[in-house]
């Protein structure tokens, strides 16, 4: 049975690009040879890290957005867990069932965060890191 | 004291998403702590699928667990 997935890893800041790229293509690798098919990498690029892992405070946020089987994700997420460069990882079921053709793979990207072109009418995108400093509570201190 | 609507409902182009911490960063505390229903106004659905979003984000640091950090 083939579901939709998506896998968001950060990467140890110690890594340059090549060692980045070689981590996203093994696990690219590892989607395609387990019966699985890649939809898109997002590279979401160097990120702060909301507490320390290790001695860390950045890492790589990578994201993945798949097909697969059971065992794709299995072999996925064994090779995330065993691997010394790879500081967190999360795995999340998007849909129950689905056609593997539904969707074509994308090339790879990086997520654009500095420019927001059309502002109002992409609500579906995400706009991260578009709002800093002031954290405004809702209903919190009143 | 207004009652508050749940901000979930009545904006659908607000999504709850793990990936989006600037949108969940809005229902911790200071001290990283998820904001009650009874404070946030938000409905039973949306507030689950928060504390679901949120405890996602913490997992891949995208949000502390303590918010020590939030704190400048
Ligand atoms: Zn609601």
């Amino acid at each position: 049975m083939v579901r939709e997935y998506e896998t968001l890893y950060v990467v140890s800041p110690e890594l340059d690009k090549s060692g980045i790229d070689n981590l996203n293509n093994k696990f690219k690798n590892i989607i395609q040879e387990n019966g699985g098919k890649v939809i898109k990498l997002t590279r979401w690029g160097k990120r702060d890290l909301a507490y320390r892992i290790k001695k860390y405070t950045h890492g790589y946020y990578i994201h993945l957005n798949y097909f697969g089987e059971g065992r794709t994700v299995n072999e996925l997420q064994r090779n995330l867990r065993l691997n010394e460069n790879i500081l967190r990882y999360i795995t999340i079921k998007l849909s129950d069932e689905a056609d593997i053709n539904s969707k074509e793979s994308q090339p790879d990207s990086d997520l654009e965060v500095k420019k927001v072109d059309t502002q109002s009418s992409k609500d579906k995108e995400r706009e991260i890191e578009e709002k800093e400093g002031e954290i405004e509570k809702d209903g919190g201190s009143k | 004291m207004k009652k508050k609507m749940c901000k979930f409902c009545s904006d659908k182009s607000l999504k709850i998403d793990f990936k989006d911490p600037e949108v969940l960063r809005h229902y911790i505390s200071e001290r990283g702590k998820i904001v009650p229903r009874r404070i946030s106004g938000n409905c039973a659905k949306h507030q689950r699928r928060l504390c679901e979003a949120i405890k996602r984000a913490r997992q891949i640091a995208l949000l502390p667990y303590l918010s020590i950090e939030l704190q400048e």
